[in-house]
């Protein structure tokens, strides 16, 4: 739909066509990753102005990012400390208000991640529908922001660490790395859903709707049940959703790096690399082959 | 494709959903398809019956029956086999009613809207100046939106660098450039998109009535800035509801209607044909709000035609042409001597009420018996200058000022016609004519004597 090629004066030709023959083609690769570059200072810019404005007019400011995980971690801790809730934590050292803290700030910058994409273009309505640009920008500025929303809670994370007088292993440094397949997987299903978002805002809500709940069906704030202790059907049922769940195996090795200085990077956690950098993939290619659609659909 | 060709727009269509759950429904089965059925299911048959389609040149304004073809429920063509091209150093005028597909056309060219069939050529980037100030962020300075704004329409840093003195030089805002613009002005605010717009080197321009801002003197920095552009060659699009300004700028004009090109060419010549047009439209309109009847008259008007010569109808007549105004009426009592009036008025700049026949003022009596009938108002020899007219017709009562009542039929606009005359016959042989015609009904013989 939008071919460019340079004539003999050096002005760049634009087309626009109505076949998007070459939205769908291999060749679109090529123009993604340039359209990427060429707007990188755009992406850089955008970011700039949601971190910079985002709390311009509010007294406590960045703090308000990280204090979700810090409630649902003192919640939880309370309730376990006061023995209203029983959560078994046995193969770690970490005391459990890190280890609930951990999980649930990952599942936390997780969902931020997906939902910030998804939103991102009806959020950017009046901009999409008044000037072309690749509609990409959007999706990873919104990405953007959320992984600096991320970096702000990790530093909470430190912080906590330093207050319990625990001393993670060096391989903390590591954590980005087992963290990658968890970020794809969030962008890749933003850059899905951000297309049908622009036209059934419910797309928006059900995704806050599921990942609210979907927090207590992965190992964030209790440790995925030990099947060779107790065999009951219901424990059997929770240990394979959470093992289906491609994000807790990022939870899961994060944890252990930073608690025993190794991960055990088995079958599963592999599964969920390459379901992450293919949900990714074919996203970012499925935003691409309907972007010309995004603004009259707004 | 020419390299002096800047622009080229070639069949392009596009279709709208009126109704906005439909229109949800169509997005998600166009996305799916988009992503999913590979390009060479998809639009076989489209391509060939644009390939058999003549590239047309423009239709007239009574269009065919409304096209449908390929379109689902409660869609619509907001663009209907548009093509034209724009070559260096153009000015091309658009010229349409509200909702004529002159906007849809503008999005489509700067790829904001994908085309439903066709396709648009641009040569170089094209800068529109229609969302001014498009990407500015209320909380952030002027001086940080600048560098935002620019940056969304592709420059890089070092590019913004180079123009950004230009751009707070020619905004002026003094040292409100580094506060937020949520508090500026609408004219500042104005004064910065412009700016910023104009200076991001374009090779083609999308200029849409935003001349028509910011205070005097803002108003004269941008119409120099805007003549150095055209004279530079950069192509332009010049929309403006404002046909003298169209008419002064643009090197050709085009007409679109209902997302068709009625016609282009000289700008001249297209805006006559447009602003009488609209001249007529709008003078219907008006015709429908009078034209009042009680329903206990009994008497009224239902027709009204105009004809220079027995059998030959048209509103369209020469110079000293007979003209006959023939109103059917209605009539269901007997009665003496309805007073028919009937006015003429010339349309455009020097207009104005040329001419009142009243059959009161002719002592003109007769009786009118019940049933159908028309009366005829003939002008023998009228010496009309050239333009558009309108006939306006009205039934006074014979006894209106003793009894206190009300005529039988208001004054209403029942038809229009227009008069062509060479200057050669109107003896101005140095006039420059005009459609609408900008002279005055009548031009009094005259001679100058200069001592």
């Amino acid at each position: 739909m939008n071919e460019t090629a340079s004539s003999r004066d050096g002005l760049a030709v634009t087309t626009y066509d109505a076949s998007g023959r070459d939205r769908i083609a291999l060749s679109a690769w090529r123009v993604m990753f340039r359209e990427l570059h060429e707007f990188r200072e755009l992406v850089y810019r955008l970011v700039l102005r949601n971190f910079t404005s985002q709390f311009r007019q509010s007294f406590l400011g960045y703090l308000w990012i990280v204090f979700p995980p810090i409630a649902t971690t003192v919640v939880f801790a309370l309730l376990r400390q006061a023995d209203i809730v029983t959560i078994p934590l046995e193969d770690t050292d970490l005391p459990y208000a890190l280890f609930a803290l951990l999980g649930v700030t990952i599942w936390g910058v997780f969902t931020q991640l997906a939902q910030a994409c998804t939103g991102s273009i009806s959020a950017g309505g009046a901009l999409v529908s008044k000037i072309y640009f690749p509609r990409e920008v959007l999706v990873f500025s919104a990405a953007g922001n959320a992984l600096i929303g991320g970096l702000l809670r990790a530093v909470v994370v430190l912080i906590s660490f330093a207050a319990f007088a625990y001393m993670p292993h060096w391989e903390i440094v590591l954590v980005p790395l087992v963290l990658l397949p968890t970020l794809m997987l969030a962008i890749g299903l933003g850059l899905f859903l951000a297309p049908i978002n622009t036209m059934m805002h419910d797309m928006g809500r059900a995704l806050e709707f599921i990942f609210q709940f979907g927090m207590f069906l992965v190992p964030s704030i209790y440790p995925t049940p030990d099947l060779t202790q107790s065999e009951s059907s219901w424990q059997v049922c929770l240990f394979w959703l959470h093992k289906l769940n491609p994000v807790s195996y990022g939870i899961d090795a994060t944890r252990s790096l930073i608690s025993t200085g190794s991960a055990e990077l088995g079958p599963g956690f592999l599964a969920s690399s390459v379901l992450g950098l293919l949900v990714l993939a074919l996203g970012w290619r499925f935003f691409h082959a309907c972007e010309p659609l995004l603004a009259e659909r707004l | 494709m020419n390299d002096d060709v800047i622009m080229s727009v070639d069949r392009l269509s596009k279709k709208f959903a009126r109704s906005l759950k439909r229109a949800m429904m169509y997005g998600l089965t166009d996305i799916a398809r988009a992503a999913l059925v590979p390009h060479r299911f998809r639009s076989e048959g489209l391509e060939a019956r644009l390939r058999d389609e003549p590239r047309e040149r423009g239709t007239s304004v009574t269009r065919a029956p409304l096209d449908t073809t390929g379109l689902r429920p409660s869609e619509f063509w907001a663009l209907r086999n548009v093509s034209f091209d724009v070559r260096r150093g153009e000015c091309l005028g658009i010229v349409g009613h509200n909702g004529a597909g002159k906007s849809t056309l503008f999005s489509i060219m700067s790829g904001i809207y994908g085309p439903t069939e066709g396709c648009v050529t641009v040569r170089g980037r094209l800068q529109a100046l229609i969302a001014l100030g498009a990407g500015f962020h209320p909380t952030l300075s002027g001086r940080e939106n600048i560098y935002l704004s620019a940056s969304i329409y592709g420059l890089t840093g070092r590019e913004i660098d180079a123009v950004y003195e230009q751009i707070v030089d020619f905004a002026d805002l003094g040292e409100f450039i580094d506060m937020p613009i949520k508090k500026y002005s609408s004219g500042m605010l104005v004064r910065l998109g412009f700016a910023t717009a104009i200076h991001l080197k374009p090779d083609a321009l999308i200029v849409d009535e935003v001349l028509a801002v910011g205070d005097h003197a803002f108003k004269l920095k941008c119409n120099q800035r805007m003549t150095s552009i055209i004279q530079s060659g950069i192509p332009i699009l010049f929309v403006s509801h404002m046909t003298q300004a169209v008419e002064a700028i643009a090197t050709r004009v085009m007409w679109m209607d209902h997302g068709r090109v009625v016609k282009i060419g000289a700008p001249r010549e297209i805006i006559d044909e447009y602003t009488a047009f609209m001249d007529e439209k709008a003078a219907e309109a008006k015709s429908t709000q009078s034209g009042f009847v009680s329903s206990d008259s009994p008497i009224s008007i239902h027709r009204v035609e105009v004809f220079s010569r027995e059998g030959r109808e048209g509103n369209s007549l020469r110079w000293k042409d007979p003209i006959t105004i023939r109103m059917h009426y209605r009539c269901k009592v007997l009665l003496e001597t309805p007073y028919f009036v009937v006015r003429l008025i010339k349309m455009g700049e020097n207009g104005g009420v040329v001419s009142v026949a009243s059959m009161s003022a002719d002592s003109h009596s007769w009786q009118c018996h019940p049933g159908e009938g028309y009366v005829d108002c003939s002008f023998d020899s009228p010496c009309l200058t050239h333009g558009q007219y309108d006939v306006w017709c009205s039934i006074a009562r014979s006894a209106t000022i003793s009894t206190g009542l009300g005529p039988y039929q208001q004054s209403f606009r029942a038809c229009g016609f227009r008069i062509a005359a060479s200057p050669e016959e109107m003896s101005l042989p140095g006039i420059q004519l005009s459609l609408r015609g900008d002279l005055p009904a009548i031009v009094l013989p005259h001679k100058w004597t200069c001592s």
